[in-house]
């Protein structure tokens, strides 16, 4: 009877679902020192990962990727989208005990437009009355947001803008202590977030620690959290697989041979995660140039790139792209996409005036997955006669030289949504207003006047509607004109240890941290 | 040596002494004109590394002017030069930090790993040369092959994959030592081998060479005749003779292991000043860039000046 008793407590045991553990660290690898902690200035993967242990901003996603309230309990939007008033929550702590106001979220939103904080979020809160005065010095104080209670903030617009609660959500205007920044603030960060920084000893590894005047009772489970830095990809697997790191995946991808191997050990198999990447690759051609500036030649690149072998070369961690928006912020079907067909592909050439082909430089990164899918297109476009010569160079390189007028003919490319809202794509990426000599966002210069229009009237409209249809006209135009072939949508796939729990891939944030806990 | 002998001995001295501090205070010139040229004449914007992907050409445009980009590169060089003077090497682009107090925090650690590769150099480099250059006996012909192996191995092996490996059969197969990082001993030993072993090669054929060389001088059949066992002839007079050089190799070595070993560094996760220049220079952070330069180029130019005094020292031929 004891046995049969026993044995039934260890069944139970078993197939109950396991109780969350409070207390445990979280291991990770970082190849990396964080550039800065500084909310207002780093703006990475790795940081804005870190900078979800440390801070809340007024909003935030949850799980299923919907804006949700994070220091705001509630808010309205008032005057025809021109004013939204935010209700803070009660009782909120920053990490060293002192209060938070809407003071503190007047002065962080403040301080983001000072010239000597040099953000480079500034460009998505212009539209805050007062903003530009800020901008170029003239005040110090931002006329559009205002603190009629100490748990009430208002902020007023200079025009409607439907994806401002969207931009309330990012990294940038996380709260800080009113008073506090400074060049020294990316190094000593005080947040309202589930932990605080302990330890950052450069080069070696950073610490952080449960807050404890942390708002969300119970959480976060883990104690402790710290980032192993100056690991490189190979030492980090290895690290992993004897049980020294918890994550795989999480600050960079899993290298391609390492990501085989772990896949066909059949220990990890459970412990795989997946999840879509709020990004495109795509090829980009310069509409400007010829001869891509005749849109036959680049519907003949378009149909002559076999993207199912290039998300094979990324191990099929990917999904190919048939229109411009990942799935994650896409509404209803994606578009057809163009069918891979290389003798149509030389039929078009012809009719453009190239029957033998043509010769031309095709920049990317020199990134070994970006060379990998370069070498791939440089083998599909032969088989039309288009001889591409690779020039693979610095990322920060490529990007100034594809930003630059009439420079770069074919380029590889990728947006990942700085916002999941179709407008941080289309209008960054094809909206004349991106055209620039240098710098350029709209790096195929293309520039159509009905898409334009399109995106500024979606742009002014509120209705949820409405402004997606807008904004599927005007990328169903853009794919008909084809400035940028649409290659691939990336797939995130993390590893995880065993004694891990509560970990999903989240939709938006590198990761989420509130719910995970160690067995 | 009379009164004005030793005078006149003294200002050549002086003199000499002032010449090569003019010399090193041109190269450091040089260097940091040169770093300050590269950095500017590469086809890339560091506003783009700290602005993103993503940013527009106003934010842009902002940062950059914020930066003092926007001056004549000239009045740049002036600017930056002028707070070098002042013990002022400016604040990092990507991370805001000053410069100078992040690389000598960084210094301990190249400092421990340029130590225990010179360990390795001396050890193995000397002791195998020691035994080859002698060339006697069983000893001396296990010496000269391990010598040759080493030499080969040393110069051959690229210093990444050879510190991978050492990670994945020493670290992660048989768990004797930590997988990367620093901190303690045993986190030192593999570094130190990697970075070791490339050098121990040139010193092993020097000391080898070196000996062999001294062997045959008249003090050698001097020594010998005076009847002293030849363990004390190598040694005494053989091996001291034959290390002289090495001290000038040692000395460049040593200073510009201080500039960091990048390589070693980047595999075993070693937090010192090679893998911070690594760092800026994917960032095209050039003030970090600049300061990590010309901190190497102040190492070696003053420790090449200080092997020079000494050698003088060791070598009485070379004074005046």
């Amino acid at each position: 009877m004891r046995k049969s008793i026993a044995s039934l407590a260890l069944l139970l045991l078993l197939v109950a679902p396991a109780q969350a553990n409070r207390g445990g660290t979280l291991r990770l690898a970082l190849q990396d020192d964080l550039r800065s902690l500084d909310p207002a200035v780093g703006y990475d993967i790795p940081v804005i990962g870190a900078e979800r242990l440390l801070y809340n901003g007024l909003l935030t996603y949850d799980r299923a990727g919907k804006l949700v309230g994070d220091l705001a309990s509630s808010w309205k939007v008032l005057d025809g989208g021109k004013r939204y008033r935010f209700t803070l929550r009660k009782g909120v702590l920053f990490s060293d005990g002192r209060p938070m106001t809407s003071l503190d979220v007047r002065y962080s939103l403040e301080r983001l437009l000072w010239p000597e904080t040099k953000s480079q979020g500034t460009s998505f809160y212009e539209g805050i009355l007062g903003a530009s005065s800020l901008l170029s010095g003239k005040t110090r104080t931002l006329r559009g947001v205002s603190a009629p209670a100490p748990d009430v903030v208002e902020i007023r617009l200079k025009a409607p803008n439907p994806a401002f609660l969207s931009l309330l959500a990012l990294p940038f205007t996380s709260v800080i202590p009113a008073g506090s920044g400074g060049e020294s603030f990316g190094r000593h960060p005080v947040g309202t977030g589930p932990f605080k920084l302990s330890a950052w000893t450069p080069g070696q590894k950073i610490v952080w620690v449960r807050n404890p005047h942390y708002f969300k009772p119970g959480l976060p489970l883990l104690d402790r959290v710290e980032y192993h830095l100056g690991l490189n990809e190979q030492v980090e697997c290895m690290k992993f697989e004897r049980g020294e790191l918890d994550l795989l995946g999480i600050n960079r991808h899993i290298p391609a041979a390492e990501y085989v191997r772990f896949r066909s050990e059949k220990r990890w198999q459970p412990y795989f995660l997946e999840g879509p990447d709020t990004s495109v690759h795509y090829l980009g051609m310069n509409t400007e140039m010829k001869p891509f500036s005749d849109p036959r030649v680049r519907r003949a690149v378009a149909m002559a790139i076999f993207k199912k072998k290039i998300v094979r070369l990324n191990n099929g961690r990917g999904q190919v792209a048939t229109g411009i928006l990942p799935p994650t912020i896409r509404q209803g079907n994606p578009p057809a996409g163009i069918p891979f067909d290389p003798k149509g592909a030389r039929e078009l050439l012809k009719q453009a005036g190239f029957p033998q082909g043509f010769k031309t430089t095709y920049w990317c990164s020199n990134n070994p997955v970006t060379l990998k899918i370069a070498q791939s297109i440089q083998q599909d476009l032969r088989g039309i006669g288009v001889e591409l010569e690779l020039k693979p160079m610095t990322f920060s390189t490529l990007l100034s030289g594809v930003g630059r007028r009439r420079n770069a003919p074919i380029f590889a490319g990728n947006w990942t949504a700085d916002f999941p809202d179709p407008s941080n794509f289309l209008v960054s990426l094809f909206h004349s207003r991106g055209i620039q000599e240098t710098n350029a966002l709209n790096t195929t210069f293309y520039s159509n006047r009905l898409v334009d229009r399109w995106l500024e009237r979606a742009e002014r409209t509120s209705d949820p509607a409405a402004r997606w249809d807008l904004y599927k006209q005007a990328e169903q135009r853009v794919l008909s004109d084809l400035p940028m072939v649409p290659l691939y949508h990336p797939l995130n796939v993390d590893l995880r240890q065993p004694r891990v729990q509560g970990y999903s891939i989240h939709p938006i944030w590198p990761i989420d941290w509130e719910g995970i806990w160690i067995r | 040596m009379n009164f004005s002998q030793w005078t006149n001995s003294t200002k050549l001295t002086s003199f000499a002494l002032l010449r090569r501090l003019l010399g090193a205070l041109g190269v450091w010139l040089g260097v940091a004109l040169l770093t300050f040229a590269m950095t500017y004449l590469i086809p890339a914007d560091p506003v783009r590394m700290i602005a993103g992907a993503q940013a527009d050409p106003a934010t842009i445009e902002r940062i950059r002017a914020q930066m003092h980009l926007g001056e004549p590169v000239v009045m740049r060089f002036l600017h930056y030069l002028l707070g070098i003077l002042h013990g002022d090497f400016g604040r990092s682009y990507a991370s805001g930090v000053e410069v100078l107090p992040a690389i000598l925090a960084r210094v301990p650690a190249t400092l421990q790993l340029a130590l225990g590769a010179m360990i390795v150099y001396l050890v193995l480099g000397i002791l195998l040369g020691t035994l080859s250059g002698v060339e006697k006996g069983f000893w001396g012909r296990f010496g000269d092959r391990l010598g040759w192996i080493l030499t080969v191995a040393g110069v051959s092996l690229p210093t990444f994959w050879l510190g991978m490996m050492l990670l994945y059969g020493f670290s992660y197969r048989l768990s004797w030592f930590p997988l990367a990082g620093y901190g303690t001993f045993s986190h030192l030993v593999l570094p130190s081998l990697t970075l070791g072993l490339a050098g121990a090669a040139a010193y092993n054929r020097l000391t080898r060479q070196g000996l062999k060389e001294a062997m045959l001088q008249d003090y050698i059949r001097t020594a010998r005749a005076k009847g002293l066992p030849e363990h004390q002839v190598i040694l005494r007079h053989g091996l001291r003779n034959a290390l002289l050089p090495l001290v000038t190799l040692l000395g460049m070595d040593f200073a510009a292991l201080l500039g960091g070993a990048v390589l070693t560094e980047t595999v075993f996760a070693w937090p010192g000043v090679g893998y911070q220049a690594m760092q800026a220079i994917f960032l095209l952070d050039v003030p970090m860039i600049m300061g990590t330069v010309l901190f190497a180029a102040t190492a070696i130019v003053l420790i090449n000046l200080l092997v020079d005094l000494l050698y003088r020292l060791l070598d009485p031929r070379l004074q005046g």
